[in-house]
């Protein structure tokens, strides 16, 4: 079975290193860690993530101006995204799913569940 | 003497013309028949000279009577100067009109006959009685008394004057008549008002504007509003809304003014943007005097309040990311390490894990709480009202609780699921709500306990019922069960968990719908919650001051 590959952009590299515990250990994911958005510009096509796991704030671009920018690559158009964010109201909830995102996690995750949180996403998109 | 010589004086006049004529002739002939006629050449001088004296004498006789006619006349010019311009009355020694002047019987609405024999009172309203009293008493006094007055005329409307009144006594000293001598003074009142009015508009910090209901013309905008516009009074008469803001806005301005043109409403308040900036507008249609239709709008600039607003959004959004980050590593850590993900752990280090890791999610549920509070207390928590089966949302919190209601060998069971409940609420707070109730009734029942949850409905309510048999909350509990971090049961609390403000935003949101929630308890028996809801409910708005005055308390 060939490993669902996630491309996780997240500035905060504590965090980055729990995702990444979570989703190989537990998920068995294959994935892509970019501390940036412009990191992830690069490297994004090479990797050709079946999934796109984005932090909403970043310094320099958040995380819908990256899907914006990702969307433009060749194979990236149509790619399901999902937002990650300690913002939680409804409003920019429900803002950030109208941007094209198949879902939201919110933040603190539970590094148990995220991987379920994905496929769970997957399935209903 | 000077009277009884005017009303003679045409007799004497006459009689002495006659005499004069008739003395010359007389002389004449006289002269003639004497025997000292002498026939002399100067004779008729003579004659001519004596008829010349006797004519100046009568002459000079004459003028006397006419310079009293003139004195009359004089009197009656200044009298009929006075009457074209003053309202004039006289009234006796009981105030009653035995004179009025035809400007008093124009201005008054009343005839002569009708003014006439009548008090003066009759011509002060209520509100002038007491004027009126003075106004005699200063005059009894010997004094003359001058000032503002308000006369109300035959047809009810007033008018103001400005009165100055002189009464007239008797050799004994008794007041026999007052002489008021009045201008109208009603159209400088209102100029005067509207001056004042005027005045104090200009010093408003808000735009007002007037401006017609048919043509979108300017009739009024004061200090602020023409420094808005660069417009001023020579040149914003001549403008209507449409050269202002053009025309699609007056278009939009007249289709959202609808209520106030068909009566259906007396006041609007819009919020619109012009040229970035926010504004708040109080408009009304007022009808004026002359039939002519006017609207009325007050504008107040609220972008700074609205950027307040955004920054206080922002900031709590921002504290909420800020606070979450770290935890999500902290919880997240711990989460992985008690999962065996970074290999086995001993029972000791497994049991310290396990508290630090209970201890983050309490912190977590904590922020949340801070953070919903600080929302309702800034009323920036926003409630999204919507009509719902009240069942879906009750069988959802009980099918969220009960894994840990499971944990602590507590049963849930439903009531009154049986038939559809419509609502109107916020079904994610309602949802928080129970969320609230029903860990808490899980959280002090006994283990092999039950918790009961029912619904039910009035003709204009939803009520929801949680229902717990556990310890019961002790008597000198009860007064502060709604109050934040409430100290009696202080150790229960820390030992079952909770933070100590979920009753309080229960509240919160519960008064928020416009509905109220109350309980009963009885150590040893049990406690039960209920929630009222209105089934109207508010109309959906963005604040929450209701919530707010709680959540500051």
């Amino acid at each position: 079975m060939t490993q669902l590959k996630v491309l996780q952009v997240e500035d905060d590299l504590d965090i980055q290193e729990i995702a990444r515990l979570s989703l190989e250990t537990i998920g068995g994911f294959d994935v892509l860690q970019c501390s940036s958005g412009a990191q992830a510009l690069e490297k994004a096509q090479d990797f050709a993530p079946d999934v796109l796991l984005l932090d909403v704030m970043m310094p320099e671009m958040s995380g819908d101006v990256v899907l914006g920018h990702l969307r433009n690559l060749d194979g990236l158009e149509k790619t399901p995204a999902i937002f990650m964010t300690a913002r939680a109201q409804k409003p920019e909830v429900e803002e950030l799913k109208s941007l094209g995102a198949i879902d939201v996690i919110l933040k603190p995750f539970d590094p148990m569940e995220l991987p379920g949180q994905i496929l769970a996403a997957l399935d209903r998109a | 003497m000077m009277k009884s010589l005017q009303s003679f004086a045409p007799l004497v006049a006459r009689f002495r013309i006659i005499a004069v004529g008739l003395t010359v002739p007389a002389l004449a002939v006289v002269a003639n028949n004497s025997p000292l006629f002498i026939s002399t050449p100067l004779l008729p001088v003579l004659n001519l000279s004596l008829l010349g004296v006797l004519l100046w004498v009568g002459w000079r006789m004459l003028a006397k009577p006419r310079q009293a006619l003139s004195l009359a006349e004089e009197v009656a010019y200044q009298l009929k100067a006075l009457n074209s311009h003053s309202i004039v009355s006289i009234t006796d020694e009981k105030s009653r009109h035995i004179f009025v002047n035809d400007l008093m019987v124009r201005s008054t609405g009343y005839s002569r006959e009708e003014l006439l024999g009548q008090p003066a009172s009759l011509l002060y309203p209520e509100s002038g009685q007491a004027t009126y009293r003075m106004i005699r008493a200063t005059l009894a006094s010997g004094r003359s008394w001058s000032g503002e007055t308000q006369l109300k005329r035959k047809d009810g409307s007033l008018m103001w004057t400005r009165a100055t009144i002189v009464p007239q006594f008797d050799a004994m000293g008794r007041p026999v008549r007052a002489i008021s001598v009045r201008t109208d003074i009603t159209e400088i009142k209102i100029a005067d008002a509207d001056r004042n009015m005027r005045q104090s508009l200009h010093q408003l910090r808000d735009e007002v504007y007037m401006f017609d209901r048919d043509t979108l013309r300017y009739r009024y905008m004061n200090e602020k509003a023409m420094e808005t516009s660069g417009w001023n009074e020579d040149v914003y008469t001549t403008k209507t809304v449409y050269d202002r803001h053009g025309v699609d806005f007056a278009i939009e301005f007249l289709d959202r003014a609808k209520p106030l043109l068909d009566g259906t409403t007396g006041e609007l308040n819009p919020e619109i943007e012009i040229k970035g900036r926010f504004k708040e507008v109080n408009l009304q249609l007022i009808e004026s005097a002359g039939g002519s239709a006017r609207f009325v709008a007050i504008v107040r600039d609220i972008s700074e309040r609205r950027a307040l607003e955004k920054n206080k959004d922002n900031f709590i959004s921002t504290v909420s990311h800020e606070l979450r980050t770290p935890l999500t590593s902290i919880k997240g850590s711990l989460g992985l390490v008690l999962s065996g993900a970074a290999g086995e752990l001993n029972d000791k280090a497994k049991q310290m894990l396990d508290i630090a890791h209970r201890n983050t999610n309490r912190l977590v549920l904590i922020i949340n709480d801070i953070l919903d509070l600080e929302k309702i207390a800034a009323g920036r928590m926003e409630f999204h009202f919507e009509k719902i089966d009240m069942r879906d949302l009750i069988s959802d919190a009980v099918h969220a609780n009960e894994p840990y209601a499971q944990r602590l060998g507590v049963e849930l069971q439903c009531l009154g699921l049986d038939r559809a409940v419509t609502g109107y609420c916020d079904s994610d707070r309602i949802f928080q709500v129970m969320n609230n109730l029903l860990s808490n009734a899980a959280k002090f029942s006994e283990r092999g306990g039950k918790v009961i949850v029912s619904l039910s409905e009035s003709e204009d309510d939803v009520m929801i019922r949680v229902q717990d048999f556990g310890a019961g909350i002790p008597p000198e509990a009860q007064p502060g069960i709604f109050e934040r971090f409430t100290q009696a049961d202080s150790s229960d609390r820390r030992a079952k968990g909770g933070t100590g403000l979920g009753l309080n935003i229960v509240k919160a949101i519960v008064e928020s719908h416009d509905g109220t929630v109350a309980f009963s308890s009885e150590v040893g028996v049990g406690t039960t919650f209920t929630v009222t809801l209105p089934k109207q409910g508010r109309v959906a708005k963005e604040d929450t001051e209701g919530a707010q005055q709680i959540a500051a308390e």
